[in-house]
């Protein structure tokens, strides 16, 4: 049965509703940290450029990078909040770079744009068409004719409209998560209990949920609305980052060079220690942050120039503050270290090696920004393996009886563009009704979709969205063999499918589909079938929310 | 060995260090170098390092480590530093590295009392 307009319209709002809520919780949950009370005097000038940089593997490493991370970890500890010492994370590295300016020594100017990584990050996770989020064909709201092998690990929803295989068209809300999840409770989701419980992200449950209520659509998930639950299992290795295959690659091949930056300057640290000016370094290490215990009260007194500044800038906001904590950072940096380069004792053959630096700084970026993206690339290879499945799915079916649904699900990737999903199935009859020619085995059937992305969705604005226009063209068989030798129904059904999914905004996807069907469970009339939904992927919102902050 | 701060440690002729990084929401994508040379871990998880004081009094061994994120671990992933010496003195919490600082470099140093 259609929904009338005006019940598709407010069930629509319905769950814009949900959604905006949901993303209104996830929001206050990633934002979490607590905020800086309002300035209540003239908020500090930050005199260098405002852009963030990062500090990271591949990297150019340049001085000012460093001070930007040193302030950066000095306003946002999580020590405690504004917390100077932390300043002495990031001293040996400030330190070098400084006396090698001091020498003369030529920075290394290829800078990576600010941000990249993390849009990186948020692009790969939005671009990804490998869950499947929505219902299975079965199920009367599905969009679907052939399942994808992947599911959500957080929690996946989708609300649907239409039928693919059912003569009753309905609404349904699918819920779907992995029980890895609740292992983390209590111990943490550390590497260690992940290579303890890994083996639990085999697993994915599901449930679908008719939906009646359409002023609360989440209210529907209820025993009583319960359409069909699911359970997946993964035949295949876990081709995750997190898998040991990814570690041993880390280990065996990516961490001598991605350590190289770390090794220019720990080494250039250590050579300058023992060019008989340590003594000058703890000296001006202490001017930056230093702890003293007063005597009279015996209580811990923090100076240097760090907490001074913070002192003096405690009504600053902390977006600010980081970038004027860096302008003084940088500011000592040359008067304590560059400009003092004459009066630190060092020989000709001390300077040499700290001019040298930066030249062997920038052949480390070289070597590590290679091995990254090695890594990289070794991941993608590893995250594109075939994905087999077998799933159990119970449908609670009102206009026959419940029946058990066993299928097989394989996934291949084919190129960055292109994606296979072949699934076969059989389903069984927990109590065959002789009445309605009903046996034990209901129906066999078979699937097969072909799936490409098209391209970056034009509503998806938001920066780092990159989720992708998909469409797909699916063929589906099945035998049903309560309907052999009934005047009037068809125990060869097949439908073909052309399917377009658009992304939105923030993890949210419209599916639209069209069917043509040969016959349905009931009817031997063929048919066309216009079918739409709307599918919500939380992690894409996660990452799309925490890039946002 | 006493804690000066979380990347400032003061350690006695001899002792020998212990350096764990625990990597959560991660897979363990981090290393140490010392001095210069990347250390092997004594124990791949938690990613495990153990290595002698051998600088003279008033001495620092400069450590740094370099953490690294996949595009698919959370933004919420992160690395967590723990130190401790043959010494004494307790397991202290070193430094914290999550996937959206900018910073996945950290210092350390080993001063030789």
């Amino acid at each position: 049965m259609f929904l009338s307009r005006s019940k598709r319209v407010r069930l629509r709002k319905q769950c814009l509703r949900a959604i905006a809520t949901l993303l209104a919780t996830l929001a206050t949950l990633s934002c979490g940290r607590a905020q800086t009370p309002a300035a209540t005097v003239a908020p500090v000038q930050p005199a260098g450029p405002k852009q963030a940089v990062t500090c990271r593997p591949g990297d150019p490493l340049m001085l000012e990078d460093f001070a930007y991370c040193a302030a950066y970890a000095v306003v946002h500890s999580r020590n405690k909040p504004r917390d100077a010492s932390e300043v002495t994370g990031f001293f040996d590295a400030m330190w070098v770079l400084a006396l090698s300016k001091g020498v003369g020594s030529e920075a290394v100017n290829n800078r990576v744009n600010d941000r990249t990584m993390l849009l990186l990050q948020t692009e790969q996770e939005t671009k990804r068409t490998d869950k499947q989020i929505g219902a299975s064909a079965s199920s009367r709201g599905s969009t679907t004719l052939a399942e994808k092998a992947g599911f959500a690990d957080l929690l996946g929803l989708a609300i649907e409209n239409g039928a693919v295989q059912k003569e009753v068209s309905g609404s349904t809300l699918t819920l779907s998560t992995t029980p890895y999840a609740l292992t983390t409770i209590g111990g943490g989701d550390t590497a260690a209990h992940y290579h303890k419980f890994g083996e639990l992200t085999r697993l994915g449950l599901s449930a679908t949920f008719n939906i009646s209520d359409q002023q609360n659509v989440l209210a529907n998930a209820t025993r009583r609305q319960l359409a069909e639950w699911s359970a997946k299992f993964r035949l295949t290795a876990d081709a995750s980052a997190r898998s040991r295959a990814a570690e041993k690659y880390w280990q065996t091949s990516v961490v001598s060079k991605v350590s190289a930056p770390a090794a220019a300057i720990s080494q250039t640290a250590a050579a300058a220690s023992g060019l008989d000016v340590s003594g000058r370094r703890d000296q001006i290490e202490r001017k930056f942050f230093d702890a003293q215990i007063d005597a009279s009260t015996n209580q811990v007194r923090i100076k240097g120039y760090v907490q001074d500044f913070l002192n003096a800038h405690a009504a600053s906001g902390d977006d600010e503050l980081v970038l004027a904590l860096r302008d003084d950072l940088l500011a000592h940096l040359k008067e304590d270290i560059t400009d003092q380069i004459n009066s630190l004792g060092l020989d000709q053959k001390a300077k040499a090696k700290l001019a040298a630096l930066v030249p062997s700084l920038k052949d480390a970026q070289v070597s590590a920004l290679g091995a990254v993206k090695d890594f990289q690339d070794f991941l993608k290879s590893l995250s594109s393996k075939p994905v087999a499945s077998v799933a159990y799915s119970n449908v609670r079916d009102t206009t026959s009886s419940t029946y058990s649904v066993f299928k097989f699900l394989l996934e291949k990737t084919e190129s960055d563009v292109m994606q296979l999903d072949f699934n076969a199935s059989a389903s069984l009859y927990s109590n065959p009704n002789p009445a309605l020619n009903q046996q034990r085995v209901r129906d066999y059937a078979a699937a097969l979709d072909w799936s490409g992305k098209l391209g970056r969705s034009p509503f998806a604005t938001m920066e780092g969205n990159e989720s992708q226009v998909t469409f797909s063209f699916s063929g589906r068989y099945q035998r049903l063999l309560e309907n052999r030798h009934v005047p009037g129904k068809k125990a060869d059904l097949a439908s073909a499918q052309a399917k377009l999914e658009i992304p939105l905004f923030a993890g949210a996807t419209i599916p639209l589909s069209i069917t043509y069907s040969n016959a349905n469970e009931i009817s031997t009339k063929d048919r066309v079938r216009f079918n739409f939904g709307l599918n919500f992927d939380t992690d894409k919102l996660y990452q799309l929310l925490r890039l946002s902050k | 060995m006493q804690q000066i701060t979380r990347s400032i440690y003061l350690c006695s002729a001899g002792e020998v260090v212990t350096l764990e990084i625990v990597a959560t929401k991660v897979g363990n994508f981090a290393s140490l170098t010392l001095d210069g040379d990347t250390k092997s871990p004594t124990s791949a998880s938690p990613l495990t390092y153990q290595f002698p004081i051998t600088a003279p009094p008033g001495g620092i061994h400069h450590g740094m480590i370099t953490c690294f994120f996949p595009d698919s671990a959370p933004d919420d992933a992160q690395y967590e530093v723990f130190v401790s010496g043959s010494a004494g003195g307790g397991r202290f919490t070193g430094s914290d590295i999550v996937k959206t600082d900018p910073g996945w470099l950290r210092g350390i140093e080993f001063r030789r009392s």
